[in-house]
Parts: C-alpha cells; structure tokens; sequence
C-alpha cells in the first residue's frame, strides 16, 4: 500500500471581486489617513493608491485557497 | 508558480508606487509672497497654515524685479489640489507690492477637516510666477468623511475575505485514499493573507512616503 502526502492545490478566488475590495480599502485607508491629518488627498492618495491596492487584492484573490 | 506571480506582481505593485514623484513647494518665478505673515517655504506639510472657518487672512506679494518699474498688473489665481485643481480665489494687484486681508474662501471652509495643499499662479506682462502651500483646516475628531472612510475599511476588509473563496460550483476532490476530499491548508492561506497585508502596508507607506502626500 503506497501511503503519500497529497499534493498542495490552490482553489482561485473571484479576482474582480477582489479588485473592487482593493479599491475600497484602499479609499477607506486615504479617506482616515486624511481625517487624521497624516496626509494629503491628491492624485496619489485618491487614484494611485486605490487602483494599486485593488491590483494587490486581486492578486490574492486569483491565488485562492490552498487545498491539500 | 502561482506563488511567484503573486509575488512578482505585489513587488511591481510597490516598485510603480515608489516611482511617484515628489512634487515642490515653495515660491518660483522670483516673486515673494506671505500669508499671515510666514513665507510660502515655511508652510510646508508638516508645518500647516491652521485655520477655520471665517479667519480673516493677511496676504503680501511682490512681483519679480524683471517686471520693471511703474504701473505693474498682476493676476494671482488661487486653487486647492485636489484630484484637480479647484479654483479658490482670484486677486488683482497694481504695483510691485501688494497685500490684502482676505477672508478664507468659502470653498476651503467646505471641505473636510485635514491638510490641504494651496497653489497659486501670478500673471503679468512678460512673467509668470507659481507658488504653493500647505493649510490645514480645523474641525472635530469625528467627521463624516472619517465615517465614511472607516466603513469603506471595514466592508473592503470583509469583501478582500470572501473574494478569496473559490466558487461554490468548483468540486474540489483530492487526496490519497479513493473518495476522500481536500481540505483547505489553513495555516498556509494565513501566511498568505498576512503576506497580503503586509505588502499593502508597505504600499501605503511607499505611496504616502515617497510622494508630496506624507505628513506625519
């Protein structure tokens, strides 16, 4: 009887889903960060930010969930 | 190699938000100019102009010398950077020198408590001169745009959770012994996740560091 360890697989997520969760997080942390004053809202905080947060989250989301 | 791809695509993540530019501020064009008695240098991110609703401003300004002498105009324009510029106000001057008290643009009293760069841009016969601040407009801990942004945090978080479970139609079956199942690795999905996290805080670090937004 072959007895073995099954093979590490990984289950991808929704990778817009994940997208848009990026973006929204990303805005929630400019939108705080501002209220706090340790920042300004301009083009970084508002666009660059977001959209990079969301490629992030997308990216984790694509990985998925480890199965074994 | 699905590991790698997401490695390799957070570290461009971070590289593209590293390559922000950082973006002057101060007075140029060789004019001068003050509000409330402190250069336009000095009010830099860290060290706001603080005010408030219906403050009464003292602004000063002086052309280039490459104006000349005799009867100078000049048009100042005034905007708040948003992701635009937002017009704010709008002088005139006739001389080499002028100053005015000014009463904070409703438009600036409008906004959400925080900090805020203020540029401006002289005009006159044969010279151009730009300049920009920073102020930071007083208000209470808890504002509406903090409410907002607190709750977009928290249903970004849950929405980033579930969008890492795969879909409900895939049929996941594998394993050594006939008809047994996979179980999702747990510890590895959190070494994942706090991956995850970790390089989204190196990318609010980076974005807000390197760029002109920082302030703490």
């Amino acid at each position: 009887m072959m007895v073995g360890i099954a093979p590490r697989k990984w289950a991808p997520g929704k990778p817009f889903k994940g997208f848009r969760a990026g973006v929204m997080l990303g805005l929630g942390v400019a939108l705080v960060f501002h209220q706090l004053s340790w920042w300004v809202l301009d083009i970084n905080t508002l666009v660059l930010l977001p959209l990079l947060s969301g490629l992030l989250f997308a990216g984790r989301a694509w990985l998925g969930t480890p199965y074994r | 190699m699905k590991r790698r791809v997401f490695a390799l695509v957070g570290s461009a993540v971070l590289l593209v938000a590293a390559a922000t530019p950082v973006l002057a501020q101060g007075v140029d064009g060789g004019c001068s100019a003050t509000v409330n008695g402190q250069t336009l240098d000095s009010l830099d991110a860290k060290h706001p102009l603080v005010v408030a609703r219906g403050d009464i401003l003292a602004l000063t300004g002086t052309v280039p010398a490459a104006a000349g002498s005799g009867t100078i105009y000049s048009e100042t324009k005034i905007y708040v950077e948003l992701l635009t510029d937002i017009p704010v106000a709008e002088q005139t001057g006739d001389g080499p020198v002028w100053g005015d008290w000014v009463e904070l643009p409703e438009v600036l009293a409008s906004l959400a408590p925080g900090v805020y760069k203020v540029k401006g841009t002289a005009t006159g016969d044969g010279w151009v001169c730009t300049g920009s601040a920073y102020i930071k407009i007083e208000g209470g801990p808890l504002t509406a745009a903090a409410a907002v942004g607190a709750v977009s945090v928290v249903a970004g978080g849950m929405a980033a959770v579930g969008a890492v479970k795969p879909k409900q139609t895939q049929v996941f079956h594998e394993g050594g012994a006939p008809g047994s199942g996979a179980t999702a690795e747990t510890p590895t999905r959190m070494a994942a996740d706090v991956v995850t996290l970790g390089l989204f805080a190196a990318l609010v670090a980076v974005v807000g560091f390197v760029g002109p937004s920082w302030v703490v």
